[in-house]
């Protein structure tokens, strides 16, 4: 099965991830502001995603015993 | 066993020849059953009949015997266990398709090709005997239930392409989500194939080499005898014996089919079921947005914090120095006060003298009489002759 779209479920957990480091008490400003952009992006690609990614079905054969 | 292929090449309208022939014929056993068994696939090659069920017995844990009777009649059965869709007992309303023939030694009977219990009470019935059975190996155990992936990423469909079910699901999850790899298996959601292909669908997901993340198993609404399939031990044991997770959603009201039982989640309606599955995308959307003010409140924050404390060292500093610098100035005050103290002019001032021989002070060491010193007091400054000299 060709992967023609992102791994959604990676990308969010990847947000949630930043989410928490952002949320910290120990983040140092330079690390902020490089969350802060990384967390921009991928806000955008699961936007992205969820804007353009469409369903696919494929009918299959069961094996005939 | 012989045969009697020369003596039968006979059909229907040739029935007056065959009734003379039959006439002038001495047969043995063997040929009689034969012949009758042929007469009967050529009449019957199959036959549903339905009655209630008696003397029902399983032999070996395989062969399975029992009767079907009414008012005035009974007739012999014969099949194997595999063939049941449940526990089925006595008095039970069943409806059986079957070949008749007569076994060459143990009489007539029908060999069973299907089974089903026939009309409400009965299929009930037989529902609760196999929810019973299977609830007691704990099939519908809460323990064994998986969590379903969230969202899923490929999903294994085992529906009719035909149904409003099929509509309704792929049309609900289109709405809410996108990027699915969604795998149909086509089967029959009711009728006598529909058992068969439901399991083998499973099998065969199971069966991949990567299988989805997710078989989801759905028809719309009907009645008892259209759901049948979803109650019966096959398909139930199918869905419970996934090694992926399962998520069962029959359309009906009243009752929850057993494979719903068995699954590890199930959903009223498979319009439900692709709600469960998947979230709605402008959820998702609106919590996005929600999410980058977040992250630039959370950024702006950290910013924020760090400003404070780059104003908290200047303020430290700033103080720290002016702080540095008094403590430098009185202690520079102080040393000039000790210098003060200790400057020959203040000596003099309270009374002393400097004595200087040529030009330079003298602690009286090589004095000499007669030698002319320069003497110098506070207020004044003048030569002076030595008269006498002491030593100290």
């Amino acid at each position: 099965m060709p992967k023609t779209t992102i791994d959604y479920a990676t990308l969010s957990e990847e947000l949630e991830n930043i989410m928490l480091r952002l949320q910290s008490d120990d983040v140092a400003v330079d690390e902020a502001i490089s969350l802060y952009e990384q967390g921009l992006k991928l806000t955008k690609q699961l936007e992205d995603y969820l804007a353009k990614a469409q369903n696919t079905i494929t009918k299959l054969q069961a094996d005939n015993k | 066993m012989c045969t009697i292929s020369g003596l039968w090449p006979v059909t229907r309208d040739r029935g007056p020849i065959l009734s003379e022939l039959i006439d002038d014929l001495v047969l043995s056993v063997s040929d009689f059953v034969a012949l009758l068994n042929q007469t009967l696939e050529f009449a019957y090659p199959s036959v549903t009949i339905t009655g209630e069920l008696a003397n029902v017995r399983v032999s070996k844990g395989k062969w399975l015997y029992f009767d079907l009777k009414d008012e005035l009649a009974s007739v012999k059965f014969f099949g194997t266990v595999y063939q049941l869709p449940g526990p089925l007992e006595d008095g039970m309303l069943v409806q059986v398709r079957g070949v008749p023939r007569l076994h060459p030694l143990y009489g007539f009977s029908v060999t069973v090709q299907h089974i089903q219990p026939s009309g409400e009470g009965a299929i009930r019935r037989a529902a609760d005997l196999l929810q019973a059975k299977l609830t007691a190996e704990g099939l519908f155990d809460e323990s064994r239930k998986r969590p379903l992936p969230y969202p899923p990423q490929r999903i294994g469909l085992i529906t009719s392409s035909e149904s409003a079910a099929y509509a309704d699901f792929t049309k609900i999850l289109k709405a809410r989500w996108g990027g699915l790899d969604i795998e149909l298996i086509d089967v029959q959601v009711q009728g006598e194939a529909a058992v068969e292909q439901i399991v083998r669908a499973v099998e065969h997901f199971n069966a991949q080499a990567q299988p989805p993340d997710i078989l989801v198993l759905t028809r719309g609404g009907g009645s008892a005898e259209d759901l049948a399939a979803f109650s019966t031990e096959q398909v139930t044991r199918a869905v419970a014996g996934s090694r992926v997770p399962t998520l069962v959603a029959i359309g009906h009201e009243v009752d929850i089919s057993l494979a719903e039982l068995a699954a590890d989640q199930r959903a009223s309606t498979p319009s439900n079921a692709a709600e469960l599955l998947v979230p709605d995308r402008r959820e998702v959307l609106a919590a996005l947005k929600n999410y980058r003010q977040q992250l630039g409140q959370f950024a702006g924050a950290s910013v924020q914090l760090a400003r404070q404390s780059l104003q908290a060292s200047q303020t430290w500093l700033d103080e720290r120095i002016i702080q540095l610098i008094k403590h430098q100035t009185t202690h520079v005050q102080q040393q000039a006060h000790l210098l003060e103290a200790l400057s020959p002019q203040a000596i003099l001032r309270r009374g002393y003298a400097v004595v200087r021989l040529e030009g330079k002070a003298t602690r009286g060491k090589g004095l000499k009489r007669g030698a002319i010193v320069n003497v110098e007091l506070s207020e004044a400054l003048f030569d002076a002759k030595i008269e006498k000299i002491e030593e100290i």
